[in-house]
């Protein structure tokens, strides 16, 4: 059975001094993988150095977690942030925490929100940025639209709209 | 009372769609005045969950799956699982299989650094470089067509070798559409080298200095060009163990390294190109190994795609379909060089910049 050859297993606590050293000796990080299966994760660092390959393995529990090794590699941020979005894994002292939502939801708020003159986007009427991504959560809650995409023209006042 | 030597903050979303931005990407830059400084790029408009669907198919019916992660390098991310998978198998592809996936491979290059060139053409406003770059590739797709059957998607390659051959008769054929290839690039040559208006667009835009695309982990022609000489074909995988490469590196980490780097590396690949062909005239052999259904272990695979190193690992316990199949594009590795480069960099060279580490966003979000 084949496993891969030069893997180092380490705990959670020490991830980020064995980054470190790898850092240190020119070892340039790769990605990072993340394996759930029933009960616990395994989480894979692969690093490269002259074209060869070192890796480092780090077993947790369902609920465990790593630390972000983001200080030691700054391109580590978005594989961390993947892992934490598709994965589940939490991953603790994220510098970039795009919040479990690295990839936008855009089956959820495409709604407007009328007034008497406009239509507003569902997103700008709850007074958040794009940024918040495309299901805001408002106190834990993720906000998702009852409106139809399309927005309808808002009802005539009595007098009538003039165009002025 | 306004305060008028303070630049005002104003937040850009930039992309998904913009003009010059063929890639489904929003990059939320923050400019003071004209000038960006601070760039965080925002994905998710073309995520489809690739990775996750190969968990509940045989290998075999992954391939064609994983082929479709991307259009333009589907040969790259083609060879790379099966070269992951055939680790996991410990089967040895037959030389032939080898010889035909490296020709497959570097005719990829060429289609895709073209089509790039195109782009970026486009992209500074020289439509004639556009147009003439895409003609020219249409040359490489009349050859896919050719060889494969498709022009795009190729489906040539199996798990333990390659679906098709390529006929002893049929090289003659090849060589002269290589030629006329060659010819195309050849009269290409002054619109891009030490052409005026190219270089005042491209020079010193993006600037990513070696040691920061080093340690940012940057890969492909993105670090080739800040003074890096890292290619995964150096490693010898598949058959580059007997045609070997000398990357090709350029020092000024800009917009305009980037693009010498893809240019020469177009030169290189119609090398290996003919090399390759030379080796499988007259060559016999079969064409792949039988991999079993059922695998068991851990493996990596890494190859050199056009835009740069493309990285899978499988973790396999013992059933019919992968447990974990996980793909690391170039992209994916080269995004961070964005939020490095783009602060500092005036609004105008933003799409110049983001263009010039020839961004892939289907591949990235799989």
């Amino acid at each position: 059975m084949p496993m891969l050859a030069d893997c180092a297993p380490v705990v959670a606590e020490a991830l980020v001094a064995e980054a470190r050293s790898l850092h240190k000796d020119g070892w340039r990080l790769v990605t990072a993988s993340c394996v759930p299966r029933p009960g616990r994760r395994t989480v894979l660092y692969h690093f490269e150095r002259d074209e060869a390959l070192r890796h480092l393995r780090v077993e947790l529990s369902a609920d465990g977690s790593v630390p972000s090794i983001g200080s030691v590699y700054p391109g580590a941020f978005l594989v961390e942030n993947e892992m934490k979005e598709l994965q589940g894994l939490a991953i603790t002292d994220l510098a970039v925490d795009y919040g479990g939502r690295l990839y936008r939801d855009f089956d959820g708020p495409e709604g407007w929100a009328h007034d008497e003159h406009e239509a507003t986007s569902i997103i700008e009427a709850a007074g958040l940025g794009r940024l918040d991504a495309c299901v805001p959560v408002v106190d834990g809650r993720e906000v998702r639209p009852a409106s139809t995409r399309v927005p309808a023209a808002p009802p005539e006042s009595e007098e009538g709209r003039s165009d002025d | 009372m306004t305060d008028l030597l303070t630049p005002s903050r104003t937040v850009v979303p930039f992309g998904p769609q913009h003009p010059v931005l063929a890639e489904p990407i929003q990059i939320e830059l923050t400019l003071a005045d004209e000038v960006v400084v601070d760039a965080v790029p925002g994905l998710g408009y073309v995520h489809r969950g690739i990775e996750a669907e190969t968990e509940r198919r045989p290998y075999d019916e992954d391939l064609p799956l994983l082929e479709r992660v991307c259009g333009i390098c589907s040969v790259a991310h083609a060879v790379a699982y099966a070269q992951a998978v055939e680790a996991l198998a410990e089967v040895e592809v037959p030389r032939r299989a080898r010889l035909l996936r490296l020709f497959w491979f570097e005719l990829t290059r060429i289609h895709s650094h073209l089509l790039w060139l195109g782009l970026a053409g486009d992209a500074i406003g020289f439509e004639a470089l556009f147009q003439s770059c895409w003609r020219v590739r249409e040359d490489v797709l009349d050859l896919f067509t050719m060889t494969a059957g498709n022009r795009v998607i190729l489906g040539v390659t199996a798990l333990g070798g390659v679906r098709r051959d390529i006929p002893d008769g049929l090289i003659p054929r090849i060589v002269a559409g290589l030629n006329k290839v060659e010819r195309g690039i050849g009269q290409l040559a002054p619109f891009v080298l030490g052409n005026e208006a190219v270089a005042r667009r491209l020079a010193g835009v993006g600037v990513v200095p070696g040691p920061v695309a080093r340690d940012l982990g940057l890969v492909g022609p993105t670090v080739r060009a800040s003074g890096v000489a890292v290619d995964v074909r150096t490693s010898g995988y598949g058959a580059y163990d007997e045609l070997p490469i000398e990357p090709v590196v350029e020092t000024a980490g800009d917009a305009l390294a980037r693009t010498l780097v893809r240019w020469r590396e177009v030169g290189d690949s119609l090398r290996l190109c003919r090399e390759s062909l030379d080796r499988l005239s007259g060559l016999r052999g079969p064409l792949r190994t039988r991999v079993p259904p059922v695998l068991h272990g851990e493996a990596t695979s890494r190859v050199e795609a056009p835009r740069g190193e493309l990285f899978y690992y499988i973790a396999a316990d013992g059933e019919p379909h992968p447990t974990r199949v996980r793909v690391r594009t170039p992209t994916f590795a080269n995004l961070p060089a964005v939020i490095h480069m783009l602060p500092g960099t005036q609004m105008a060279g933003v799409p110049v910049a983001l263009l010039s580490i020839d961004p892939c966003l289907s591949c990235t979000e799989r």
